[in-house]
């Protein structure tokens, strides 16, 4: 019984929104009904309208985390493994982690220009960090013995990398890239919207410079559909790459 | 002494290098004219700094972003305690707060302005937004942990429920709502940040993005530092209170 009471929570909210607007007591033109919102939705799915930004936030998205993973591992590696990258390296990007990323976004405007190449741009920088973190800690935390028996069976330094270093690194990696991808989620809608050259994130600010709020409210909506949805699937790739961890050893 | 003053050697190598090619190139014009050069960028914060434009910025993000974790963290104390004292309201709220929370905040910006306009009010109540979510977790989390028999001893003192949670679930659950405030406010600032350069006129990130609309690269690069810096030193601050403070919580 207990599990129902979320859902009938959350239907009673959109009811009471339905209810306070019907009745006007607030102003529509700002909080529009759900069901306006809801229509807005599905028309612009069935009219095709929608289908063009969600694609192209997809696409940057993809781009950047893609970019941002081979980055934060390679970079990762480089700080985990060898005292060059932690004694030189690690400084600069300690320092630079804190910074808003947001505030990379004029900088890219500037330089880059009004395109996708300063949105991947801008979703690297956002997304790099939790990936770059989780291979900093997942490659310096390699069980020696590893090491041992890769020098006893003397593997070559690539053998060593493809066989011991990366897939005892893996776990935290992975762990890292599911963090990344909502941040680069939350970087593509703020690179589209200052960019304004297409995606979810242009798509609400055009709606909502032309008052069109319904239209607004379904692009927030899709955008946390798009949250869910690819956290949902790393979690499926996460189960598949890391099938061979016993389940006891993962907490 | 001496193996920290060449640990901080060690670490400025690479900025410095890199400042260094950076004037280099710019100065043989093998660079685009929007990059600026290190020099001039070092002149523009000098003038930042000395007309107090520099200070004025800083202040208002600074501001903006402590109001916003200052109320949005009181609210998910409360909303925290509540979740995690009683579960009949967490089976009610959860799942309601589940679907709120995979909406990101910058999502949210575009209707928060149309609501709101632009302002004060805007930023502080997108930072209080975003803030609210890990707060929330870590105080029911921690509350949930707590052990039930202190619980039952402070009923068996007949303490009544404002006595219980003041001198028993906030001292118990102080150390994890530490962290989750810990990181709201790393996070509050990013939001700050990030709802000043899309949308609101104030603050230091305005001064970036209104840096780069005007072609002003050397202004947008010092004000870029400074954020950089600042962010760097709520951090610091941050992890060395937390130490302070909770050096007993240490797991």
């Amino acid at each position: 019984m207990r599990r129902w009471y979320g859902l009938m929570f959350i239907a009673a909210l959109v009811a009471l929104a339905e209810l306070v607007c019907a009745r006007g007591l607030i102003w529509s033109a700002i909080f529009p009904a759900p069901h306006a919102t809801l229509a807005a939705l599905v028309s612009g799915l069935a009219a095709g309208d929608l289908w063009a930004p969600i694609a192209a936030t997809l696409a940057h998205m993809l781009a950047g985390w893609i970019s941002a993973c081979a980055l934060g591992v390679v970079l990762g590696a480089l700080v985990g493994m060898t005292a060059f990258g932690r004694d030189y390296i690690a400084p600069t990007l300690e320092f630079l982690r804190p910074l808003p990323a947001a505030a990379i976004a004029p900088i890219g405007l500037l330089l880059i220009g009004r395109n996708d190449a300063m949105i991947v741009a801008v979703i690297v920088f956002g997304a790099v960090w939790p990936v770059l973190l989780a291979s900093v800690h997942g490659f310096a935390s390699i069980e020696p013995r590893l090491k041992e028996v890769s020098r006893t069976l003397q593997l070559t330094p690539v053998r060593a990398l493809w066989a011991i270093w990366i897939p005892s690194a893996l776990p935290e990696i992975i762990a890292g890239a599911r963090i990344s991808i909502a941040l680069a989620l939350i970087m593509a809608v703020v690179a589209e919207i200052l960019a304004s050259t297409g995606g979810l994130g242009d798509w609400l600010n055009l709606a909502e410079r032309s008052y069109r709020t319904p239209e607004l409210y379904a692009g927030v909506l899709l955008v946390g559909l798009l949250g869910v949805l690819t956290n949902l699937a790393l979690e499926r790739v996460e189960a598949y790459l890391l099938r061979w961890k016993p389940p006891a050893a993962t907490f | 002494m001496n193996a920290r003053a060449a640990k901080a050697g060690r670490a400025a190598v690479f900025p410095l290098l890199l400042l260094g090619g950076w004037d280099g190139l710019a100065r043989a014009h093998a660079l685009p004219d929007s990059l600026s050069r290190p020099t001039t960028i070092v002149a523009a914060l000098v003038s930042t700094v000395a007309d107090g434009s520099l200070w004025a910025m800083a202040g208002q993000t600074l501001i903006a972003a402590a109001a916003g974790w200052a109320l949005g963290s009181l609210l998910a104390i409360g909303a925290g305690i509540a979740i995690g004292t009683t579960p009949v309201v967490r089976s009610i709220v959860g799942p309601a707060l589940e679907l709120m929370r995979s909406v990101p905040p910058v999502a949210l910006i575009p209707v928060a302005l149309l609501a709101l306009g632009l302002g004060p009010k805007l930023e502080i109540l997108m930072v209080a937004f975003a803030v609210f979510w890990p707060v929330v977790l870590f105080t029911a989390a921690g509350v949930r942990s707590i052990d039930a028999r202190l619980l039952e001893v402070a009923r068996a003192l007949r303490f009544g429920a404002a006595q219980r949670i003041l001198h028993f679930v906030l001292p118990a659950a102080a150390a994890t709502i530490a962290v989750g405030l810990r990181v709201a406010a790393g996070l509050a600032l990013v939001v700050a940040v990030t709802t000043e350069i899309i949308a609101n006129p104030s603050g230091l990130g305005y001064g970036i993005a209104f840096a780069s609309t005007a072609l002003r690269p050397d202004l947008m690069f010092a004000d870029l530092f400074v954020l950089a810096l600042l962010g760097f030193g709520v951090n610091a601050l941050l992890v060395a209170a937390q130490r302070r403070l909770f050096a007993w919580a240490r797991r």
